[in-house]
Parts: structure tokens; C-alpha cells; sequence
């Protein structure tokens, strides 16, 4: 048995496809064997899922931003899986711009952009400091990044605990609530704010930009197909480097504010426990895009409608009397796990062929 | 250059578009729901009960925990049952902070007109999504925020956590008692103190120092670091009585294996436990001496049938308050539920040396053993049918400080004669612990100062 490269690659689009549906049709399965969940309750809590935008709109924001962000570095083949990081670094400057200045109380809506901004400053910060032993040390950047999420929790934690202990706040260990005229305010009828949603059209059209009418994402296009290219016409490839991952924590670190201003509105303590894990599901979006920018949404669309149905097959089955230990929460990672393992089967697929050899 | 333009527009385009519909699409969603909201944010002059109540119960862990969830969960599938000519029910669980707005989103878009958020994180999220659906019923466990649509309930612990002191001071041998505390939040610090407040009551009578050695685990279910906590206390401060909160049953079955082997002669003291929330009795039958268990069903089969009777409405609940004690039931002192309903107050191994331990009852002067002892404060803190229906507002929570009153020449009792939290108290803060806190002799603290208390008792020791 031999392993070939495909000469022709099979369609990059229908890979994500396929993936969906045979991972839907795999965890419909899994569930019905193992939990004996009822397939029909399974499938209408997708198709509920999916058809409620609203709903669905503020895990999507957050996600595509994170896609975005996560995009711009996996174009340079450079492997951020530090967004968790980048977020929580960009929640902890937008908590400075809330509470600890006197902006929200001079002008509201500069106050709004000024933590929206001052989270991605952070958040590139927090990936430049990764960026460089990567650029200059060779240092593997998926150990750095990834480790480097946990000392952001720390640091946070250091801080709530300490000097930014909340004063109103019952002995309980968390900042105060953000002034209420920094709370961003959200769209009727769905889940996002106005922030989160003008935010993501500025940063896909910018980034759509950046990747197609820039040198600078001419360079990291190449960097990531072949980085001698690269070093050949005199283009110095660690800054190259730098740039790719510092964007790419600048775009991710403003999912920080989006959550403090949208969601949490205050940082308790500890922080690893309360969050929302963006900066790690948009690792799968970013996949699942086949990193193509328009794709980008699409995938996380996907990805928040699935965090719906979730919800959605708890509510149906959650009420059955006598009955405990339901699938419960663990549905949403039943369908995630098995949407990537198929991607990931899948994607392998398409570049190999797997060939028999018979020997006489 | 220009089809790039091109290209660009056409994307901004496709998002303003998309936005657009997005938009349209949940105002024709939630348009039902909207509307009727629209028409009554202001108080109605008319409420009918729905003939049928749905409620949804939103967990932050999974009801599997065999802790706190699991106990809120049997609340729910009690009540479901007695009610199930009305009511229906659903939960929804592991619900993060971040997704507690479109699990209420999606709760109510399918008609649930009752939700029960448990969990302090909750709070904010709860009031905001009472704002957006005003003809929603929410009631928050464990928070102080209310408003029209947001009652609060909680079912303290720290009478039982003090019953569960009395005998900790009576077992331990060394006097050094352990507490493996989740957080040092005020519902904890409250129970450790009332924890210590018992076992120094015991203990100082029959010639112990005691000392209640507290470890900080940082997480509500963490089975490893609870464990570990509770072998270093063991280990290193000669801790031979253990209290603890955590929500697993890992500290139970380390407690078993060292008692057993303190039995067999391997090692020098054994590790007595009391058991945290559920009935923890079958996992430790040598080393579980009593514990906590909570009915949650006491405050839900209340809550809901006030609402089916309409005294409840969307319109009133910004007083709406449950703080229960022992008194109601909601709590109860004990670490096993037998088949037929009753409760195994103190593991029967330990009733003998209960038994045969004399103290001196500081209220009366009369010499019992710590069993009767025991007994009687716990009858005592069971006995107050005035104090319940103080304990159902936030306007009446100062009223239950009031030990009695005479009329006509007789006493009537309103709080139970006895409370823990009565001073001369001296501690310490926990912020800083030289700041120094003296409640004056018979001082009684109340709803308000127990619910953010942020001090020690003296012989408490944290150690991180």
C-alpha cells in the first residue's frame, strides 16, 4: 500500500462541504448509539440552529472576527493558536479604558472606540512578543503562543485579584461593572452590538484589502508558500514574520472588548473559568474556511449555529421526567469533534490517493 | 485594479445586505414577543396566569456534578412531577457566562415564561435579559440584583455547617480541623467561620486548641485540587476533621481510604468528613460523620405555585427575596436519605463517641453530651415557623435578628433563640489581616452582614 500525491487536487470547496454533512450524519449517529438521542430531536435542533440568525449573530460576530485574525497569520503558515491569548490581553486593556479612566464619562462613544482600539494594541503586543523569539530564535510559535495564552489568564487573574478588585462587589473576587454608557449597545433583536458588527465589516473589508491590494499581504501570502521566494528578492522574512502574527493579534485582540463591552462587562476572577474560548473555536473556523477570506463567515456561521443547536436539543430533550444524563451539553462538541475529524480525513483525501499495490 | 473595486463593493454589499436581513429576519423572529412587550413595560392593570407555566432551569455546570447542579436538577424534576397537570419544564446546562443570552433568547422564543438562572455568574446577564423580555418571570439564585421580572433565592448552609463544627471539635484529636474552600467568597467565608464558631464551642470545653485550617482550591469542581488540598492538610497540619465545598465526591473517598488505613494501624490519625450537598454518606461509610444536603424543591414548589395562584406576576418581584435556613427545609443537617425519608443525621458509627463526650451548654448551663447537644440546637434552628416568611423579602431580612417578642406577658419567639453568629466574636479581615474585627457580646449579624461578610474568626487559618 503506497501513499501518492494527487496530481490534481479534488475542488478546495467541496472539502469543508462534505465535511459538514458527513460530520452532522457521523454525530447524528454517534448520538442515536451511544446516548440514544433521538435523530429527529437532533436534526431539528440544527435546522433550529441555523435558521435563527438573531440568536446565533453575537457568537457568529466574535468568531469571524477571531477567523479573520487567525486567518492572517495561517496565510504565512504561521500557526497562532495564541488568540485566547491576544483576546484576554485585549479584555484587560479595554477594562483599564472602562474603569480605571475618566473617558466614559467625558465622551462615551470615544470611549467605546478607544477600548475597542487599545484591545488591539494589546492583543498585537501579546503576539509581537511571540512573534519575536519565533522570528528570531526559531522557536516554534505553536508552543509560545499557546503557553503564552495561560500567563495572559495569569496576569489578568494577578490583577483581579490585586489592584483592580472591585469595590462593589460583595466580597466577591472581580472588577466593578464597566459604566453603564460603555455597555455597547446591541441591535435589536439579536445578540450583537452595533460595536461588534461595524467592527467586523471594517475588519473583513481591511483585511480583504490588506490580503489582495498590499505588498505587505502580497509578502505574506508568499511567506507562507515559500518563504526563499521571499528571502531571495531581499525581503526579510522574520519581520515578515512579526507582521503576519503581530496583525493577526491586533485583529484578535479586539474580541476582548467586543466581550467586555457586549457580554461580561466586568473580568472575574479566574479568568481561564470564564472564558467564552473564541480564541481556540476560531482555530476550527479558520480551518474550515480553507483559508479563503469570504469563507470566513460562512464557516463560522456554521460553527455559532452549531453552539445554538446545542442549546436548542437540551430544551427539547432537557425536560423528559426521570431521565438524567441526557447528551446534554456535550452535543455541541459531538458535532464539532466529528466536523474536524472528517475535515481533517478529508483534506488528506484530497491531496493523496491512497493506492494498492497487489505483489504477484 | 478596477475589477478589485469592483469585487470590493460588491463584498461591503453582501455584508450591509446580509446585516440587513439579519436584522429583519429576528425582528420577524422574536416579532411575537416584541410586540406583546412593547405594549406592557408598564405595570398592567390585569395578569392572568398562564394556564400552563413553562420553566427552564440554566445551569453553569453539568447535572452530573452530583453537587450543586445535580441538587438544583432533582429540585427541578420534583417540582415537575407534583405540578405536572401545569407545569413543564426543560433545562439547559454547562452554560457558560457568554452564552447565557442566547440560551435565554432561544428559551423564550419557544414560549418559556419562567426561567431560573443558578448561578452567581448569571447575575448581570439575567437583569439585562429581563430588560429585553419584560413579561418573563427570572429568578436568580445566589445574587442581590432584582427588578420587576427578577426575583433572588438561596438556601444558606451555615446553621448546618455550624452542627457539623460541634462534632468536628468533638472528633478531632489533634484540633486542627481542615476546610477545603472553593472560593473565599462571602458564602463560603460565612460557612467556614460558622464551621469553626462549632467546633471551637466543643472543643475549648474539652481542653483542644483549635485551629480550622483553610486551603483555597480556586474552582468549583476541580476533584484533583480538592483532593490534593485535602491531603496536604491532612499531612502537613496533622488536619484530622474535614470540612469542605467543592462539588465532586473526590475528598470523600480520600477521607475513606485514610480513615481505613488509620483503622488497619498504617498510619497515625484518620481523616473524618462531612459531606458537601448531596448525600455523600455511600462514598466514605467509615470516614462520612454528617453533612449538608440541600432541597432546592422547597423554594421551587413555593416560587411556582405562587405563580399559578398569580401572586406572582412579571410586575412584582423587585422584593422578592428567599434567604431559607433550617427552619424551612430547604437545607438539612445530615450526609444520607434513607428509602423511606429519613435522614441520617450523623453516621451511626460516630453516635456512640458523641454519646459518651459531656459538654456544658452555654445557654442553659446544663451538662449533656455533644450528641444531645447537637440534637438540640439543630431542633432549635428547625423550630422557627415565624421566621419563614421574613426570609421571603429583601424589606424583611432585618426582622429576623428579632429574637422575640412579649405579648401579654408571654414570649414569642420570631428567630431561634440561639444563632452561631452572635457575638463577643473577634476575627480578622480577610484583605488584611491586621485590620482587626470585634463584634460586641451579644450583638446577633443579620441577612445583610452574613451575605458580605469579608472576615475570619480568630483561630481560622488561610493558608493560600
Amino acid at each position: 500500500m503506497v501513499i501518492v500525491r494527487r496530481v490534481k487536487p479534488l475542488p478546495y470547496w467541496i472539502i469543508p462541504i462534505i465535511a459538514l454533512l458527513a460530520g452532522i450524519a457521523i454525530s447524528v449517529i454517534i448520538l442515536y448509539v451511544l446516548m440514544g438521542a433521538s435523530p429527529a430531536a437532533v436534526l431539528s435542533a440544527i435546522v433550529y440552529g441555523f435558521t435563527r440568525p438573531g440568536v446565533v449573530a453575537k457568537t457568529f460576530v466574535a468568531l469571524t472576527i477571531v477567523g479573520i485574525a487567525l486567518l492572517v497569520s495561517f496565510k504565512g503558515s504561521i500557526w497562532n493558536i495564541g488568540g485566547e491569548g491576544q483576546i484576554t490581553f485585549g479584555l484587560m486593556a479595554a477594562t483599564w479604558v472602562a474603569l480605571f479612566t475618566a473617558l466614559p464619562y467625558i465622551n462615551p462613544g470615544l470611549a467605546q472606540v478607544s477600548m475597542i482600539l487599545l484591545a488591539m494594541v494589546a492583543g498585537g503586543i501579546w503576539a509581537l512578543l511571540a512573534a519575536l523569539p519565533r522570528a528570531y530564535l526559531g522557536l516554534d510559535e505553536v508552543p509560545v503562543t499557546l503557553i503564552m495564552n495561560y500567563i495572559a489568564y495569569y496576569i489578568v487573574d494577578i490583577l483581579v485579584r490585586g489592584p483592580w478588585l472591585g469595590k462593589h462587589v460583595y466580597n466577591y473576587i472581580r472588577t466593578d461593572t464597566i459604566p453603564a454608557q460603555v455597555m455597547f449597545p446591541q441591535v435589536p433583536g439579536t445578540t450583537m452590538t452595533w460595536d461588534g458588527l461595524f467592527l467586523l465589516i471594517i475588519l473583513f473589508v481591511g483585511v480583504w484589502y490588506l490580503l489582495r491590494n498590499t505588498s505587505i499581504g502580497l509578502r505574506i501570502r508568499i511567506l507562507g508558500n515559500n518563504p526563499n521566494l521571499l528571502r531571495s528578492s531581499g525581503i526579510s522574512v522574520p519581520l515578515m514574520i512579526i507582521v503576519a502574527l503581530t496583525i493577526s493579534g491586533f485583529i484578535a485582540g479586539s474580541v476582548g472588548a467586543l466581550y467586555l463591552g457586549g457580554d461580561v462587562y466586568r473580568i472575574s476572577y479566574p479568568v481561564e473559568a470564564h472564558t467564552a474560548n473564541y480564541g481556540y473555536t476560531g482555530i476550527l473556523v479558520a480551518w474550515l474556511s480553507m483559508l479563503e477570506l469570504i469563507a470566513v463567515p460562512i464557516a463560522a456561521y456554521i460553527v455559532s449555529a452549531l453552539y445554538t443547536a446545542g442549546i436548542q436539543y437540551q430544551i427539547l430533550v432537557g425536560g423528559h421526567l426521570g431521565q438524567l444524563l441526557t447528551a446534554g451539553s456535550a452535543i455541541v462538541d459531538v458535532f464539532i469533534g466529528s466536523i474536524l475529524l472528517m475535515y481533517t480525513i478529508l483534506i488528506t483525501i484530497s491531496e493523496y490517493k491512497i493506492k494498492i499495490i497487489v505483489k504477484r | 485594479m478596477s475589477r478589485n473595486a469592483l469585487i470590493g463593493i460588491f463584498i461591503i454589499v453582501l455584508i450591509i445586505v446580509g446585516a440587513a436581513a439579519f436584522y429583519a429576519g429576528t425582528l420577524y423572529a422574536a416579532g411575537k414577543t416584541t410586540s406583546t412587550a412593547a405594549t406592557n413595560t408598564a405595570t398592567p392593570t390585569t395578569w392572568t396566569p398562564p394556564t400552563t407555566i413553562k420553566a427552564a432551569w440554566i445551569y453553569v455546570g453539568p447535572v452530573g456534578d452530583f453537587g450543586w447542579s445535580y441538587m438544583h436538577d432533582l429540585g427541578r424534576r420534583i417540582v415537575a412531577d407534583l405540578f405536572k397537570d401545569w407545569l413543564k419544564t426543560t433545562y439547559v446546562e454547562s452554560v457558560s457566562e457568554d452564552k447565557l443570552g442566547q440560551t435565554i433568547d432561544t428559551l423564550v422564543s419557544q414560549g418559556y415564561n419562567v426561567i431560573f438562572t443558578t448561578s452567581f455568574e448569571f447575575m448581570d446577564g439575567t437583569i439585562a435579559a429581563a430588560k429585553k423580555y419584560p413579561n418573563v418571570m427570572f429568578f436568580h439564585c445566589s445574587g442581590y440584583k432584582r427588578a420587576h421580572n427578577v426575583g433572588t433565592y438561596f438556601a444558606d448552609l451555615y446553621q448546618v455547617y455550624y452542627l457539623d463544627g460541634l462534632i468536628a471539635g468533638a472528633l478531632t484529636k489533634t484540633g486542627n480541623i481542615g476546610y477545603v474552600a472553593a472560593y473565599t467568597i462571602p458564602e463560603v467565608v460565612r460557612h467556614i467561620n460558622a464551621f469553626a464558631i462549632g467546633a471551637e464551642e466543643v472543643g475549648k470545653q474539652l481542653g483542644k486548641n483549635i485551629k480550622v485550617h483553610v486551603i483555597e482550591i480556586g474552582a468549583w469542581f476541580a476533584p484533583d485540587k480538592a483532593k490534593n488540598a485535602a491531603e496536604t492538610l491532612w499531612k502537613n497540619y496533622d488536619v484530622d476533621v474535614l470540612a469542605y465545598t467543592e462539588d465532586s465526591t473526590a475528598i470523600l473517598q480520600l477521607a475513606e481510604q485514610i480513615t481505613k488505613d488509620y483503622e488497619a494501624g498504617k498510619v497515625d490519625h484518620p481523616l473524618y468528613v462531612f459531606s458537601h450537598y448531596s448525600p455523600g454518606w455511600v462514598y466514605g461509610k467509615d470516614a462520612v460523620v454528617s453533612g449538608q444536603i440541600a432541597h432546592w424543591e422547597e423554594i421551587y414548589a413555593d416560587i411556582l405555585s405562587k405563580i399559578k395562584a398569580g401572586i406572582y406576576t412579571p410586575y412584582n418581584l423587585e422584593h422578592v427575596d428567599y434567604w431559607y435556613l433550617l427552619n424551612t427545609g430547604a437545607v438539612d443537617f445530615g450526609c444520607w436519605i434513607f428509602p423511606n425519608g429519613t435522614v441520617m443525621h450523623i453516621n451511626p458509627k460516630f453516635i456512640n463517641i458523641l454519646k459518651n463526650t459531656y459538654v456544658t451548654d452555654k445557654l442553659t448551663g446544663k451538662k449533656m453530651s455533644v450528641y444531645e447537644l447537637v440534637m438540640e440546637r439543630y431542633r432549635m434552628f428547625k423550630d422557627a415557623p415565624m421566621l419563614t416568611p421574613l426570609q421571603l423579602t429583601d424589606l424583611t431580612h432585618k426582622y429576623e435578628t428579632v429574637v422575640k417578642i412579649t405579648v401579654d406577658n408571654k414570649t414569642i419567639f420570631i428567630s431561634t433563640p440561639f444563632d452561631p453568629f452572635t457575638g463577643p466574636l473577634e476575627g480578622y479581615k480577610l484583605k488584611n489581616p491586621s485590620e482587626k474585627v470585634t463584634i460586641p457580646a451579644g450583638e446577633r449579624l443579620g441577612h445583610d452582614q452574613l451575605w458580605s461578610i469579608d472576615w475570619f474568626v480568630n483561630w481560622v487559618v488561610y493558608h493560600s
